[in-house]
């Protein structure tokens, strides 16, 4: 199937705190085209992702790990804490382990115990610090932590993997290649909180730190910890079973180590209720791309990264498992469409008249939404002098449009709708396919859910999160209103509409702000937006387990912490040349 | 106990919709309580002591209306929820001089939180008097005297910009919460939480209760 993308000019976007950028006059891709399920559920992670920005701060800052403390025993149990020492300040993962029964092991939020359990920590933890986050760390959501600490996450073991590398290297050999690429990780994390969550610090005591100014910054910096976590555990568990014979994994197979993520159905509902942090991931995305297609031309040498990156996409693709039917369709589509694109790049120009946007355009017109996002995300690489400064765009401030414009004409309301909302208008509400589907909290954990209105008892427990029938009940009562025409009398009448004011107001100013799809409808695939928003942490290999479940593998391919110094740079994510499967 | 500030929004959110109010009045609800606190005022106790009127008695449908150069709501003492994004709202015409005065209202110190989202936008000063007691609020800082900030009910509230300038104050990180407080919010959150049934537990996540691979 051929997509068309619809080619706007945009003449100035807005974007929330940014000063480098707001006066570049680039054409960018609509959020009519961008903005939608199907094309955000094909996203590919970039050089803007944040796990990549995490790296790419360490190594240009030369930050510095230790580990003073490792006292694990024989059962994996025991505490270990990571620091990392930057110019200004120190942060330190404190890991607690612990023996789980299998009965016990479970990734969902209503599991009550794990594997392992994490905090990072601000600053070095004392003796007293390790002892009073004991008591509350492994009990996770169920514990109390401080503003000295930033994030809380914990980790399941891959029954698959963890037995058998220990078993492996406890012989004094290395695992076997081949089950360490299938799986991907010897850990899967199954929530990493942060931002004031069970008492840690709020965002606001730390955004002003450069480490931790663009999203997810401590998040990520915690889960890199954690896989060096999980690398030394099984290393240390197979010397206490052998110590004449064990050895510690080859770096080559170490590499291919990665941090597993099972996640549910939170992020997807994060997406909505961030419409600044959404708009600013897209629109820095989407000006990043800008910025590439407009080159009148490329050098040989951008256009040998470039080959050479498309083929290494190539073999993460060969590498890309997954059982579910949906994304085994996207896999043949991806692949399919990387063999065009490599057979294309042979003939094709890559260098001469507006090379990128001709390359894209071949593309929109011969690919799927998976090779076309595939392809956005490897023209940014061979042009991070270009682009990565754009990173700086991504945080957010949601609060900075909080506030109602109450002065707004009722007049100007409705054309925000008619203008931005044409979609959900459109769509027709009364039908029960459209409105099919509830987000609700359970009380079981406060576990988010998704549920069927007209088959569960659930309606009176629906959260926020379909903003475009929302916006189309405020059309409703807009056409009707016969009182004092601003938005401020308008609301003192209607309460029930403000929140779908804000959001109208707020999508006004901020193109790509809103999700232009039917969040609630019977088709809704909730793991498009579960992939959106982890293609910009940096996740890869997306393998879902059902419409709204995934698991990711996350720093697959980085360097580790001892490691760091002497990698290339930021030329870790995409496997390397010469392992094709 | 001790609470972060993002904590505190989500449970003031949670527990306005528990109690009733709108999804919007209720995001309201917890930026209000949550500026509050960050300045040291009691956010969470007003907070439950609005929501307990919300809960008994739902304002939503209550007319309001200008009686007398004042903003009454029909029937019952003005919400200071509704007060409060009524005077939010109506940032521009304050800025351009106008006074609103709202009463009989409850809890009138939430309308500090307001005042300082109207200061915010309007760049100017906003003051809020009562019998008793004066609140002046810059989109950041605020200041307050008098003997009756934290009463229960004041016969009117009036609002209008100053020309007073306040220094600006360092946030607090999180904040100390009442346990009685705080469990008064529980109650009216769990209100918004779907009951544990073994159907949405199996099929609601999309992900079984075992990970053993």
């Amino acid at each position: 199937m051929v997509v068309g993308l619809e080619l706007v000019p945009v003449r100035k976007i807005t974007r929330m705190e940014t000063q480098q950028t707001s006066n570049e006059e680039l054409t960018l891709r609509s959020p009519a085209s961008v903005m939608r399920l199907a094309r955000m559920g094909s996203f590919h992670q970039c050089r803007l992702s944040f796990m990549r920005t995490v790296l790419r701060r360490l190594q240009r800052q030369a930050w510095t790990f230790e580990r003073p403390v490792f006292e694990i025993d024989a059962d994996g149990v025991g505490v270990a804490v990571y620091t990392a020492r930057g110019p200004e300040r120190a942060y330190s993962l404190i890991c607690y382990a612990h023996d789980l029964p299998d009965d016990q092991r479970s990734d969902r939020v209503i599991a009550e115990a794990w594997d392992a359990t994490f905090t990072l920590f601000d600053g070095v933890p004392d003796r007293a610090d390790i002892e009073r986050l004991s008591h509350h760390v492994p009990k996770q959501e169920a514990g109390r932590i401080t503003e000295k600490e930033l994030v809380l996450c914990r980790a399941n073991r891959s029954v698959r993997l963890f037995g058998h590398v220990i078993e492996r290297l406890a012989a004094g050999q290395q695992p076997d290649a081949e089950q360490i690429r299938s799986v991907g990780y010897l850990m899967r994390t199954t929530a990493v909180y942060g931002s004031g969550k069970f008492g840690a610090a709020d965002r606001e005591l730390i955004c002003d730190r450069p480490e931790f100014a663009g999203p997810f910054q401590a998040e990520l910096l915690a889960v890199y910890l954690v896989r060096a976590f999980t690398v030394d555990i099984v290393e240390h568990l197979a010397r206490i079973r052998s110590p004449q014979t064990a050895v510690k994994i080859a770096p080559e197979l170490r590499r291919a180590i990665g941090v597993g993520n099972s996640t549910g159905l939170g992020m997807a509902p994060y997406l909505i209720s961030h419409p600044v942090l959404l708009n600013n991931w897209i629109a820095t995305r989407e000006t990043a791309l800008a910025r590439v297609l407009a080159l009148p031309s490329a050098s040989a040498a951008e256009a040998e990264v470039f080959r050479v990156m498309l083929a290494r996409a190539s073999i993460n693709a060969a590498d890309w498992h997954s059982v579910h039917p949906l994304q085994i369709e996207k896999l043949a589509l991806l692949r399919a469409d990387l063999e065009k694109l490599t057979a294309h790049t042979a003939e094709a120009d890559l260098q001469n008249d507006r090379p990128w946007q001709r390359f894209l355009d071949w593309t929109v017109e011969h690919c799927s939404l998976e090779g076309q996002e595939q392809i956005v995300s490897l023209l940014l690489e061979p042009h991070g002098a270009l682009v990565d400064d754009l990173v700086d765009t991504m945080g957010a401030d949601e609060d900075a449009v909080f506030r109602i414009d109450g002065a707004m004409p009722v007049e100007r309301l409705r054309a925000i709708l008619a203008d931005t909302y044409g979609w959900a208008l459109d769509i027709a509400w009364q039908d029960r396919e459209s409105i099919a589907r509830v987000w609700y909290i359970s009380e079981e954990k406060l576990e988010p859910r998704l549920g069927e209105r007209f088959e569960e008892p659930i309606e009176a427990y629906e959260q926020p999160l379909a903003p475009g029938r929302d916006v189309a009940a405020l059309h409703g009562a807009l056409v009707q209103w016969a009182g004092e025409p601003v938005t401020a009398a308008f609301l003192l009448a209607h309460p029930e509409h403000r929140a779908a004011v804000r959001r109208a107001q707020i999508a006004a100013k901020l193109p790509y702000a809103e999700i232009r799809d039917n969040t609630i409808s019977s088709e809704l695939l909730p793991i498009d937006m579960l992939r959106c928003k982890l293609s910009f942490f940096g996740a890869t290999h997306f393998d879902p387990r059902s419409d709204r479940w995934v698991r990711i593998n996350m720093y697959r391919g980085a360097p580790f912490p001892d490691e760091l110094s002497n990698a290339g740079d930021d030329d870790w994510s995409y496997p390397p040349l010469g392992k094709e499967a | 106990m001790r609470v972060s500030l993002n904590e505190l929004d989500t449970m003031v959110k949670r527990a306005a919709r528990g109690a009733g109010c709108p999804w919007g009045m209720a995001e309201e609800a917890g930026k209000a309580a949550r500026w509050l606190s960050a300045r040291g005022e009691p956010g969470v106790a007003v907070l439950g002591e609005v929501l307990k009127a919300s809960d008994a008695s739902c304002c939503c449908a209550c007319p309001v209306v200008l009686k007398h150069a004042q903003w009454v709501m029909e029937g019952r003492d003005f919400c200071s929820l509704r007060a409060g994004a009524m005077l939010a709202d109506r940032a521009a015409e304050l800025a351009g001089g106008a006074e609103l005065t709202f009463g009989p209202v409850n809890q009138p110190l939430l309308l500090a939180a307001f005042a300082a989202a109207a200061a915010k936008i309007t760049g100017k000063s906003v003051e809020l008097s009562w019998r008793g007691a004066r609140v002046v609020a810059t989109g950041a800082a605020l200041f307050v005297e008098g003997n009756d900030l934290n009463v229960g009910r004041t016969e009117a509230v009036t609002c209008r910009v100053t020309s007073q300038a306040l220094a600006p104050r360092a946030l607090l990180a999180g904040c100390d919460v009442e346990d009685a407080d705080w469990q008064r919010l529980a109650v009216l959150a769990q209100r918004s939480y779907a009951p544990a049934t073994e159907e949405s537990r199996l099929a609601g996540a999309g992900a079984g209760d075992n990970d053993n691979d």
